[in-house]
């Protein structure tokens, strides 16, 4: 168990190492898990052949893109979004993205290209379908459950206090006249 | 205080004031159960579905690897890069992988120079092919060649076609194309043990 959180513990700190770009010795080690540090990439006017996923988009794109990328979960800095992370995954995936709104593909198009690949887990609101029904709906069928119980408590009439017994009802009698 | 009218009110408490308790000691078993389970492990959804499309520059070697060549034999796709730590670690059991009878072997570099080397560069133009190769090679030579082929994924977007989030990634694709099974961080000799090998035996 303790072992357990340990290793929780180091691999979050490894996880953190990579999503905000600092060198934590050791912690691709720890995590298992490893992915290239992005530094801040300077626009470069001689080899601009790769489009920089930051660089100024029109207006038309900006609306679709402010729409969907909210809704995207970075897969390597599992509490940031696609839009905020730092993850060079996400510079990718936001690069990907962006393409796609270029190309005209709708958001469901977009987001099943995500699904496709990374799962799930990419959405920040997974669809509504048979394997998520416990998610979506697990918090109000345990709400009703507990609402159930709790109005079935307040209704109960108290139980009518068994009758005392002979010998019972002699020692009342001994302690109030004493 | 031995009178067993004192004790009787307590032999009628109800059952359910310990519901709370109960429910409390549940409560904990479930955390306490995903505290020890890895975040990092997201299921693939790849699993069952054919491997993606794809065709990438062999290292070293002149032509290129098209996904169809997984037809017909099971291959250990393993993606990889010289920068990452946990390919070291799991280095040695590729290496003994490689001697499984009927296993063909497929590396596959991913982004082996990254964007801060890049510095805007063409991951593709010659230049940086040229280093990715010459990185790619030197490593094996030191640390072992497991691998049939080996393969640059010099944007990463093969990677990304895989569902890649953090190297080392694993994956098993049986004769008809099909991945059967992906492990994310290193191979461990538990996992090979307990997943890849037993899937192994299992497939036709």
């Amino acid at each position: 168990m303790t072992r357990a959180v340990m290793a929780w513990v180091l691999a979050s700190v490894g996880l953190w190492g990579s999503c905000v770009g600092a060198q934590v010795p050791g912690s691709a080690a720890h995590g298992g898990v490893a992915m290239p540090q992005v530094q801040a990439a300077l626009p470069n006017a001689g080899a601009a052949v790769v489009a920089h996923p930051d660089a100024p988009m029109s207006v038309a794109v900006k609306a679709r893109w402010d729409h969907i990328a909210a809704e995207l979960r970075c897969l390597v800095c599992q509490n940031e979004s696609l839009a905020s992370s730092n993850a060079e995954l996400a510079v990718d995936l936001r690069r990907e993205v962006r393409s796609l709104i270029e190309q005209g593909q709708s958001d469901a198009d977009i987001r099943s290209f995500l699904v496709s690949r990374y799962g799930d887990f990419v959405l920040y609101k997974p669809e509504v379908k048979p394997v998520t029904w416990l998610l979506w709906f697990g918090p109000f069928a345990l709400l009703l459950g507990a609402l159930a119980v709790a109005w079935r408590w307040m209704r109960r009439t108290p139980a009518a206090p068994e009758p005392l017994t002979d010998t019972e009802r002699e020692r009342v009698r001994q302690l109030l006249e004493s | 205080m031995s009178a067993p009218s004192v004790n009787a009110p307590s032999q009628r408490m109800p059952r359910w004031v310990f519901a709370p308790l109960a429910l409390f000691l549940g409560m904990v078993a479930f955390l306490a159960v995903g505290l020890t389970r890895n975040p990092q492990e997201i299921p693939s959804p790849l699993i069952g579905r054919p491997a993606p499309a794809f065709q990438l520059p062999v290292v070293g070697g002149p032509g290129v690897f098209n996904a169809a060549q997984f037809k017909g034999q099971v291959t250990l796709v393993n993606l990889w890069a010289t920068w990452c730590a946990g390919c070291k670690d799991e280095h040695p059991i590729l290496m003994a992988l490689s001697l499984q009878p009927g296993l063909q072997m497929l590396g596959i570099n991913y982004k082996e120079l990254q964007a801060s080397e890049l510095s805007g560069q063409d991951p593709q133009s010659a230049e940086a092919l040229q280093k990715a190769t010459a990185r790619s090679q030197a490593w094996l030579q030191k640390n072992g060649q497991p691998f049939g082929v080996n393969l640059l994924d010099m944007d990463g977007r093969v990677g990304m076609d895989f569902g890649v989030y953090g190297l080392p990634e694993t994956y098993l694709v049986d004769r008809a194309g099909v991945v059967r099974f992906k492990h994310a961080g290193a191979l461990t000799p538990e996992v090979v043990q307990h997943q890849l090998l037993p899937l192994l035996r299992s497939l036709p």
